[in-house]
């Protein structure tokens, strides 16, 4: 949380390339912390930051939030545009509010909590890394995830993991649909154990039940027999 | 891109001026739209006036239309916005008899809409330009809704601009975020059925395709489910009518919008920074899954 080393920037009347610049600044000066104040759901706020540092949002953020960072930690203390954390490679991001589309898109490692909902395309492209939902993920979530793990605690729109490749997803409510290529999995031991630190360790409330979603690798090959299951793949 | 967005007031009685609301969720979403701004805007209309926004590609036209509106009624308020005419007219014949009669004028010239609740502006560029000519800032009535655009199918000029509506059937006006990819047969099965289009803008589908449904006997409500199945692509689109307003999402989700709602008003718009701008609250919002359909009741 912030201490005295915590560096205050104020978004009223900086310009977005201003702030990035303060933050980078911060990192490369061994700064632990910035508190970012009057987000008002501005867009790309602290984004390309890549030495370790910590970022406290008070308040909403727009588009593309602790987007393209390495080794980056953040608490957004509102609800977040599309695409937050975009392409993380390490570090934790954590939601407290609802996210909008594609959380976590692509991202390549480290964690990203949302506390609330998350909206459509939620993990896409996932790649690696940790994505948490502590509500309900939008339409398609688990899109082409290719490694890496979502946990939904609440229910998920239709086509969920649709042509995933790899990694898990552990639902704790109802799929509307499942997409293409999903397949229900024993888990391994130790997983679930896992899953449950993972909700403990930001206080969300865990499910009663989780099930484990992956690829069954239908669509890894083109098969011309199985022409009308990629028909249905979108 | 283009931007959708806007403001309603459940009350007529409401503390910030609807219209430098909705000025500034369209300024913020100026940069998904630079071509053109609209807005339709709702009046309680006490008077008995029609509304009537006639687009005038034609340089020097609107003197011209506005002499033939007062022809065929009577002008009430008038304002040639220099490519678009708006006016408030006492008129009791039939508004596809005025929309013909306004066609006929010169081939530059056509009605953008009729309504007696909804007025449609239109201008190129920001908002500013929409304010400098129409003076939207000025307007505190219970619902603007608009749009900017960003042209992609059809030509940037006032007619192909947004809010589009199905012109002698009054009241109803869309704003569409997105791109409808089986327009061209829609519009051709529609036109068969003997549906005038007046526009090359792809959007305009919409309220031709609401407006038969709703003639089959299909509530607001159930037409746009229709549209939701019927239409192809992507788009996130505000529908209003003289009492109700929606907003529509596609089966993908893959245009952005959220709402915020309280108990005096709900603000939509393309992009949560311009939607908090506008209202001046750091309001939280929600953003509409794919394939919903949302109705406010007026």
């Amino acid at each position: 949380m912030a201490n005295v080393e915590t560096l205050v920037i104020d978004c009223l009347d900086k310009p977005t390339r201003d702030i990035n610049n303060l933050i980078r600044q911060a990192a490369d000066d061994g700064v632990p912390a910035v508190e970012i104040l009057n987000t008002r759901a501005r867009h790309n706020i602290g984004v390309g930051i890549l030495k370790p540092i910590h970022l406290i949002y008070r308040g909403h953020v727009g588009y593309y939030t602790v987007g393209l960072c390495d080794g980056v930690t953040a608490e957004i203390h509102g609800s977040s545009g599309w695409g937050v954390g975009d392409n993380l490679l390490a570090g934790e991001v954590v939601v407290e509010g609802n996210a909008a589309s594609s959380a976590a898109p692509s991202i390549r490692g480290g964690s990203i909590v949302v506390k609330g909902n998350a909206g459509p395309r939620a993990g896409i492209y996932l790649k690696s890394g940790d994505l948490t939902v502590g509500g309900d993920a939008g339409y398609m979530s688990g899109f082409m995830m290719q490694n890496g793990r979502m946990i939904v605690c609440g229910n998920a729109a239709k086509g969920l993991g649709d042509s995933m490749y790899q990694g898990q997803i552990w639902l704790g409510g109802k799929a509307e649909e499942m997409g293409s290529g999903v397949t229900e999995a024993d888990a391994e031991p130790g997983e679930l154990d896992a899953v449950l630190e993972t909700l403990e360790r930001h206080q969300i409330k865990a499910p009663k039940a989780f099930r484990k979603l992956q690829s069954d690798r239908s669509l890894w090959n083109f098969n011309k027999h199985d022409f009308a299951a990629w028909k249905d793949a979108l | 891109m283009c931007g959708v967005g806007g403001i309603f007031f459940k009350s007529a009685e409401h503390g910030q001026k609807t219209g430098e609301i909705a000025y500034r969720i369209l300024d913020g979403i100026f940069r998904r739209g630079p071509d053109s701004t609209g807005v339709a805007l709702w009046h309680a209309n006490a008077a008995g006036l029609l509304y009537v926004g006639v687009n005038c590609e034609t340089p020097g036209g609107g003197a011209m239309i506005l002499e033939a509106l007062d022809r065929l009624g009577t002008v009430e308020q008038a304002t040639d916005g220099d490519g678009f005419v708006r006016a408030a007219i006492q008129y009791d014949g039939s508004e596809a008899d005025l929309v013909d009669a306004i066609d006929a004028l010169d081939p530059g010239i056509s009605v953008g809409s009729v309504g007696r609740h909804l007025e449609v502006l239109k201008h190129m560029g920001g908002v500013a330009n929409l304010d400098a000519a129409f003076d939207l800032k000025s307007y505190d009535g219970r619902l603007a809704m608009g749009l900017t655009r960003y042209a992609t199918e059809s030509r940037i000029d006032f007619t192909n601009a947004q809010p589009l509506t199905a012109r002698a059937t009054s009241d109803l006006a869309i704003v569409h975020n997105g791109h409808i990819t089986n327009y061209h047969h829609l519009r051709a099965s529609y036109a068969l059925k003997g549906y005038e289009f007046s526009t090359q803008n792809d959007s305009e589908v919409i309220p031709i395709m609401l407006i038969d449904e709703m003639s089959n006997g299909a509530s607001f409500e159930e037409a746009l489910h229709i549209s939701v199945e019927k239409l192809d692509g992507c788009f996130t689109y505000i529908a209003v009518t003289d009492d109700r307003f929606a907003l529509v999402k596609d089966a993908y989700a893959a245009k952005p919008t959220v709402v915020a709602e309280d108990d005096d008003f709900v603000a939509m718009s393309s992009d949560p920074q311009s939607l908090r701008e506008g209202v001046l609250s750091d309001i939280d919002v929600w953003e509409p899954g794919a394939g919903e359909v949302h109705v406010w009741q007026m």
